[in-house]
């Protein structure tokens, strides 16, 4: 027998080599073994991934979740699969939309949309970004969605909204602020320039030159102020504003304040009066007597403008930790919808208000920011009509 | 007979066949086997004669009660044809099917097995050709012989027609061999006595050639001899009595035995000059085995005479006394006389083998791997005499 027969022959009889009966098990096994890897693969993406995913049927039952979904949603992995989409959907949701949604997936047409779901277990609202896609499971076809948390996302829409509300606003009240400190600059301007003009007439009488001259001075000085305060402002706002702390006798600078004001306040008709504790004499504050001054100075300075007749009362209080300082009128007071605005700069309450009262409406916003930076807090109460008090406290720091 | 205390043969051997169900109503468990199996979409293989038998409906009915899907195929001709194979191969693409169930005889299992083959190992059928060709192993395959003889049901042989090179391939492999094969008597009952007589020599050829087979062993010998004693016992009645459904019964045994012996012996010079001639001239391959066994038989007894001898005393021939010569002539007589009793009379010029044919089918026969297992090792002269002699 030939040798390549005799090859043959052994071959046949299934000796040699790949003789052996048709077998899928290797084949079978690699596969397997390729799923189970390719398995463990896909679980790991899906888990380490910052979206939620959920696998869920046609009518919504949870057929898995990842780890994310699980802790967004507080669902452990016992109980999911007796949840629905529904339980982590908000109440209010457009179930016909959302079965829509999904039919439409079911026939290829995915879909990426915004959702309010809920967190299972408190029930807390998450905007969210669903993106939805049919796969098969189990041999049905069914639904994936991928959720992203939009909560943050939500958060900082709402605050560009602010923002933007905020530099309109802004933009407004400079437009407005820059009208009227033209108009609060012509009007001192208009005034010296008018009587300057005046005291050149050659028969002029003594006593009407030194009117005029008082009149000039009255303009200078109100421009003067005018310009302090846009200065005020303006170095608080660039950071220039330094703070120069002394022990400060608080009686001195009432004394002070009510002989500055009582004059005017007499002419308008209004009393001034200062309300110091009577056993507190020589109360010594270590702060900026500058800046305190200044701070009474403007809220009083208001009080006489938008008060006509009663009473300004206006001290302080000895409290634990820090001196309350107030600042008491019977004026015109401020509405509930400006109050929470009224230390803002260029807010000078209503419409109105401004047309009838001069000012830049600088003030209130350069005593806060003087309180800001001496560390205290300032507030008003006040009713429309029946006055305001303005409080406002300094730390009383005792390590002089 | 045996006697038990003769020398065996304990050179290493292996037995393959396939998980086997044999008896009536076989069939009906088709259904059962391909959800078994793994099968979601069969191809259900089988020719055009066959789709007017009652067996195709009730085998269908058996796979969509079981939850299967299939799909039919039945473009094969008698010797399966390489193209007919591919054509199989892209419509188990097409349909995307992942088991094959063949219901027919030789033919329409050959070629299932072919479809098979190429589905998963992605290369034209002839490159499957010869012996251990086969890398990779085929989808599942379910086989529901409906002749009583050629055993592709259990056996490592395909047998493919090489239709532009007029020779059939033979492919063998343990790969080839089917999962299942579900033997149901019942179906034989719709073969004409033609193709019986015909089928029932192949089978007979297969025991033959298993049991003298330098392959053989004690395994496949119990196998050869049993298959001999049943088909010459029962293939006469079973050609006259097509009802009679116990010589069916037996018949169909017959051929699952020879089938069982020749798939682990392998053949002889009988299966290598059938391919041959069956192939160029395109001719029913049980009438080539009818026409060429007992020519074979006498080329080769000298080398296998105790073989050959217990063939003899297992047919009941009378020869006891004789000599080896006459033992041969004895048993050569005895096949042509089966032949003639099945009315198988032709001689190869009856079926327009011309001389001048000869050389051509020679040279093609003596490439067929079965030579390597006849007991006589055979030269391309060896082929030439024996189609001439059988001319």
């Amino acid at each position: 027998m030939s040798e390549e027969w005799k090859k043959y022959r052994d071959k046949i009889i299934g000796l040699g080599e790949g003789s052996s009966r048709k077998s899928y098990y290797p084949e079978l096994q690699d596969k397997i073994e390729e799923l189970e890897a390719s398995r463990n693969n896909l679980l790991t993406i899906i888990n380490s991934i910052s979206d939620s995913i959920f696998i869920h049927d046609q009518t919504g039952k949870i057929l898995l979740l990842n780890k994310r979904a699980q802790e967004l949603y507080q669902i452990s992995e016992e109980e999911f699969d007796s949840l629905t989409i529904m339980d982590v959907s908000s109440k209010i949701s457009d179930y016909t939309l959302l079965f829509n949604i999904w039919q439409d997936a079911i026939n290829g047409i995915s879909c990426v949309f915004e959702w309010t779901s809920v967190c299972a277990k408190t029930l807390e609202e998450i905007p969210a970004q669903v993106s939805i896609n049919s796969t098969i499971w189990n041999g049905e076809k069914v639904l994936v969605a991928v959720v992203r948390d939009f909560r943050e996302r939500k958060k900082y829409e709402e605050e560009l909204i602010t923002a933007r509300k905020k530099a309109e606003e802004n933009d407004r009240l400079k437009s407005a602020f820059l009208a009227n400190i033209s108009h609060e600059i012509r009007t001192p301007m208009n005034g010296i320039l008018g009587f300057a003009e005046l005291l050149k007439l050659p028969d002029l009488s003594g006593d009407r030159m030194m009117n005029y001259i008082q009149i000039i001075e009255t303009c200078g000085a109100r421009m003067l102020t005018i310009i302090n305060d846009l200065m005020d402002i303006s170095k608080v706002e660039s950071g220039q504003m330094s703070v120069f702390l002394q022990n400060t006798l608080l009686n001195v600078q009432m004394d002070y304040i009510f002989n500055f004001f009582y004059p005017e306040a007499k002419s308008k008709g209004l009393e001034l009066i200062k309300i110091t504790p009577p056993w507190a004499k020589t109360t010594v504050l270590y702060t900026d007597k500058e800046k305190l001054i200044a701070i009474l100075v403007n809220l009083i300075k208001n009080s006489i403008k938008y008060s006509h007749q009663g009473t300004i009362k206006f001290g302080y209080t000895i409290k634990e930790q820090c001196i309350e300082f107030f600042v008491k009128d019977t004026g015109i007071g401020i509405s509930k919808e400006k109050i929470d605005q009224i230390f803002e700069r260029f807010i000078r309450g209503d419409h109105e208000v401004s047309v009838r009262y001069e000012g830049t409406g600088l003030g209130l916003s350069i005593a806060k920011a003087y309180v800001d930076m001496l560390g205290g807090k300032i507030w008003v109460v006040s009713e429309l009509g029946a006055g305001s008090t303005f409080y406002f406290q300094l730390p009383s720091n005792k390590d002089q | 007979m045996k006697t038990g205390s003769e020398l065996i043969q304990l050179e290493l051997r292996k037995f393959v066949a396939p998980e086997y169900i044999f008896g009536i109503k076989a069939r009906l468990s088709a259904g059962n086997f391909c959800r078994q199996l793994g099968g979601k979409k069969v191809l259900l293989v089988t020719d055009s004669g066959l789709i007017k038998t009652p067996w195709i409906n009730e085998v269908e009915e058996s796979i969509v009660k079981a939850g299967c899907n299939f799909v039919l195929f039945s473009s094969i001709s008698p010797n399966p044809r390489d193209y007919e194979v591919m054509e199989g191969v892209d419509y188990y693409k097409q349909n995307k099917c992942n088991i094959i169930l063949a219901i027919g005889g030789g033919s329409v299992l050959d070629a299932a097995k072919g479809i098979g083959i190429v589905s998963t190992n992605h290369l034209h059928i002839s490159a499957f050709e010869g012996v251990d060709k086969i890398e990779r192993p085929m989808p599942p395959l379910i086989c529901i012989p409906t002749t009583g003889g050629t055993a592709a049901d259990v056996s490592q042989f395909a047998i493919i027609n090489n239709y532009g090179e007029r020779y059939k391939m033979a492919i063998i492999s343990k790969s080839v061999v089917p999962d299942v094969a579900l033997i149901d008597p019942e179906i034989l009952t719709s073969m004409n006595p033609f193709l019986t007589a015909c089928t029932g020599i192949d089978a007979l050829s297969h025991a033959f050639e298993a049991y003298v087979s330098n392959a053989s062993s004690p395994v496949t010998d119990l196998y050869a001899l049993e298959a001999i004693r049943l088909i010459h016992v029962n293939l006469l009645n079973s050609y006259r009595h097509p009802e009679d459904i116990q010589s069916r019964g037996k018949i169909m045994l017959a051929s699952l035995y020879a089938g069982l012996a020749f798939s682990n012996a392998s053949l002889g010079c009988v299966h290598a000059l059938a391919h041959s001639l069956g192939g160029y001239f395109d001719l029913p391959h049980g009438e080539c085995n009818a026409i060429l066994l007992p020519h074979v038989v006498d080329f080769n007894f000298n080398s296998a005479s105790d073989r050959y001898s217990h063939i003899a005393k297992s047919l009941n021939l009378p020869i006891s006394g004789l000599s080896k010569s006459q033992i041969r002539c004895a048993l050569t007589d005895y096949l042509k006389s089966l032949n003639h009793s099945l009315g198988i009379y032709s001689s190869l010029s009856d079926k327009q083998v011309k001389s001048v044919d000869i050389p051509i089918l020679s040279t093609k026969a003596i490439k067929d791997p079965c030579n390597a297992t006849n007991p006589k090792p055979p030269v391309r002269r060896d082929l030439e005499v024996i189609y001439s002699e059988a001319m």
